[in-house]
């Protein structure tokens, strides 16, 4: 009797176990496998930093530059424009020395003599009926030359870097044109002024300056320069001219004058007169 | 500035020519003439002569001067304002004064200047040139020079 209850339990047993670990494979055969296509791997994820934004107003810029109204003439205006504003270059004490040269020119009515033309002698009547002679002869307005030269050395020397060096040629070639006009009354045609005269008697006060940026007076540059302003001078307009023979007239030449002052200015509205 | 000289044009209907009296010696006469296109007349207003580089004379009377120290040729006297008599190789010549130089004319040419003087007053009328004469400053007439291309080197 004793071996058949033993025997009835280990079935029972027997038959909970089984019952328990066919339930599980059971429920595993009743899931579906998903398809390949809905399955979805997850992102990675990004650290993102966040950055404030502002706005960049470029009309809202403001440099140190010299106004229009220091330029009574529009070809002045047009060579500072062309050569401290595009560029940008407003590092002293390259800046006022160029304005200041510009400024003198501006201020005395300057020409070369074109030498392309040849000299007419007129004889005169006054109202009085006494007898003069005139000559006259045909003639390069200055600050056309000199816009002429600027826009080649700028076009020649854009590939190079160094804008000290660009900004020493510039400054040196403007000064040889002004040699050749008609600054002063040359009496022997052979000897010509030279740069360090033009200094001393009309730029004296900016000499410490001019010197700082041109640097030792050499003859390093002096014959490309020339080769470039004989090249450029058949292509720019000529205007004729007279003078009287016989009265030594001394042109009175404004020098040491006073600049006026820089204000803040965007840059947009000085490009208008471009 | 140069290029903000009042361009001063000549008046209404008048035109600026040159011509040439003697081509060798370079003497030329300038001469202005206003067309009347209602009329169908030319008044001659003034009368110039230059020579080589240089205007001898710019008014009407001293052109008229010269032209008659020119016809008188070797009856003139040592008062002749432009030119003197100067003998030669047995040859009579006039030298004409310049402010660089002379020049020496001959009877022909001297002859050749009379006649197309006179032939460039056949059709227009001298009734304006006393009264209305074209004067001239200096800026105005350089003006006039460089527009016909007097003041460009010879030559390129």
């Amino acid at each position: 009797m004793e071996y058949i209850i033993y025997i009835v339990v280990i079935i029972v047993v027997v038959f909970l176990i089984k019952k328990a670990l066919f339930s599980k494979e059971k429920e595993t055969l009743i899931i579906e496998d998903e398809p390949i296509e809905n399955i979805v791997e997850p992102e990675p994820v990004q650290v993102v930093k966040k950055v404030k934004e502002y706005q960049l107003n470029a009309s809202a810029i403001k440099l140190y530059l010299y106004p229009d109204s220091t330029f009574n003439d529009y070809k002045t205006r047009k060579i500072y424009n062309h050569i401290v504003i595009e560029n940008c270059w407003i590092n002293e004490p390259f800046h006022s020395s160029l304005v200041q040269i510009l400024y003198f020119i501006d201020v005395n009515d300057l020409w070369i003599k074109s030498p392309f033309s040849r000299d007419m002698i007129l004889n005169f009547r006054d109202a009085v009926k006494t007898e003069k002679k005139n000559l006259s002869f045909n003639v390069f307005d200055l600050e056309d030359v000199i816009y002429s030269i600027v826009i080649e050395i700028i076009k020649q020397t854009k590939t190079l870097s160094d804008k000290v060096y660009i900004q020493k040629i510039l400054i040196k070639s403007i000064l040889i044109i002004i040699s050749k006009s008609n600054i002063e009354v040359k009496k022997n045609k052979d000897i010509s002024i030279t740069i360090e005269t033009i200094i001393d008697k009309y730029f004296y006060d900016l000499s410490y300056n001019l010197i700082e940026v041109i640097g030792v007076l050499d003859d390093e540059n002096y014959g490309d320069i020339l080769k470039l302003y004989e090249q450029n001078i058949r292509h720019i307009q000529e205007h004729p001219y007279t003078t009287g023979i016989g009265n030594d007239e001394l042109k009175l030449i404004k020098s040491q004058l006073q600049l006026p002052k820089k204000e803040l200015l965007s840059i947009k509205s000085t490009l208008n007169f471009v | 500035m140069y290029d903000e000289i009042t361009k001063e044009t000549l008046p209404q209907n008048v035109s600026l020519k040159i011509f040439a009296l003697i081509n060798d010696k370079n003497i030329y006469l300038i001469r202005a003439k206003e067309d009347d296109y209602t009329l169908n007349k030319g008044y001659i207003r003034s009368l110039l002569i230059m020579v080589r580089n240089e205007l001898v004379t710019t008014n009407y009377a001293d052109t008229k001067l010269l032209l008659s120290e020119i016809k008188l040729f070797e009856r003139g006297n040592k008062q002749n304002k432009y030119t003197t008599v100067e003998k030669f190789d047995g040859d009579v010549n006039l030298k004409l004064h310049l402010t660089d130089g002379y020049i020496y004319i001959s009877k022909a040419e001297a002859l050749s200047i009379t006649d197309i003087y006179s032939e460039s007053k056949i059709g227009v009328s001298m009734a304006r040139i006393l009264e209305h004469e074209l004067m001239f400053t200096p800026e105005t007439l350089t003006m006039h020079l460089h527009n016909s291309k007097q003041l460009d080197k010879l030559g390129e």
